[in-house]
């Protein structure tokens, strides 16, 4: 959680720093109420596991948008509520089910000046025991001790 | 000498397999769908229930007293939450996945996904997205986007889901005052689904 006192200054930040990890157990609620409650995605591939079965998966997977907010998450827990989100690219490799467990890591991968912002760059993976679930790229603004 | 079973080998040359036809794609790269508005405006308990899901405890997009202070003056929605409120009711979500009836078949993008269908790549999937964050969401805006096929790939990719195209689609997403909140790009596999699809998820 990022409590409000937190605050994670730029300057502090170093590149080539690892985030701390966190997991996250997979559980059927988590990927139907972040499909339709959360994230409003009716697709039934997320909430159906019939469905799902009748699609070629072998049982209800996570939908792109909770993984998305699960990252956004991490990385605001990080930074604390004063750390901006710029922009996040994420690429999904194998999917979230049921049963899985998904350790999130990340890396500070670059640090910058531009605009009059102090941002940092991150790498956050978001891996289950099958291997990579999500890789993403994150840029960050950070608030600066001036 | 053992005679080979030739009936049972394809030719290396075969041409059976129909090429993917990119000509008939093409047209719709480029075009865009209409504006369309949510049907929902923001509300903190969408904000609230997306949160309890992420276990997002920031105060910005909960505690009215901390967020007022803070340079926003007042709650926000997560940024990762812009395309939440351009997803299709339940009605007309289950319409399109179950019944396969297109909200908008007019669409470019649709149009698009039809042809590759056609030409034998039904099965789509999520692949990618990047999102740029330009203005906050707030609870009480009206989020409408507009939506543009950006780009087909121009050759086929072997893909763990099988042969297929991607096919970025370009989303802006803005408020009621007519500021782009966000924009993003949406990338999808449109495949032609195998036997080996998802095998390596069965266990």
């Amino acid at each position: 959680m990022a409590e409000k006192t937190k605050k994670l200054y730029w300057e502090d930040v170093k590149v080539g720093q690892d985030l701390p990890e966190t997991a996250r157990d997979v559980d059927y609620t988590l990927i139907a109420c972040g499909a339709v409650w959360a994230t409003h995605d009716f697709m039934p591939v997320h909430h159906d596991p019939e469905f799902a079965k009748l699609k070629g998966a072998p049982n209800v997977f996570m939908n792109i948008l909770t993984t998305n907010g699960l990252v956004g998450a991490y990385l605001t827990d990080w930074t604390g509520p004063e750390g901006e989100l710029k922009k996040l690219r994420i690429g999904l490799a194998v999917p979230n089910f049921p049963g899985d467990r998904m350790t999130l890591n990340g890396t500070v991968e670059k640090k910058w000046e531009e605009g009059g912002e102090r941002l940092v760059q991150i790498r956050v993976i978001g891996e289950n025991q099958m291997g990579p679930h999500v890789t993403g790229t994150a840029v960050m603004a950070l608030p600066t001790k001036g | 000498m053992a005679k080979l079973p030739q009936e049972k080998i394809l030719p290396f040359n075969d041409t059976s397999e129909k090429v993917f036809d990119y000509s008939k794609v093409e047209p719709f790269i480029g075009k865009s769908s209409p504006w369309r508005e949510g049907h929902d405006i923001v509300t903190k308990s969408d904000i609230r229930h997306w949160c309890e899901v992420m276990r997002d405890g920031n105060p910005l997009y909960a505690d009215e007293e901390y967020a007022k202070k803070s340079k926003y003056g007042g709650i926000i929605a997560p940024p990762t939450m812009a395309q939440v409120w351009s997803l299709e009711p339940m009605h007309a979500a289950l319409r399109q996945f179950v019944n396969e009836i297109e909200p908008h078949p007019d669409d470019p993008h649709t149009q698009c996904f039809v042809e590759c269908n056609n030409q034998g790549y039904s099965g789509v999937v999520a692949t990618e997205q990047e999102q740029v964050y330009v203005n906050p969401i707030r609870p009480g805006d009206t989020i409408s986007w507009q939506l543009t096929l950006h780009r087909v790939s121009t050759y086929d990719h072997f893909t763990r889901m099988g042969i297929g195209r991607y096919v970025d689609l370009k989303y802006t997403f803005k408020n009621q005052r007519d500021e782009v909140v966000s924009e993003m790009i949406f990338r999808v596999l449109k495949y032609k689904p195998t036997q080996t699809t998802w095998r390596a998820y069965k266990g």
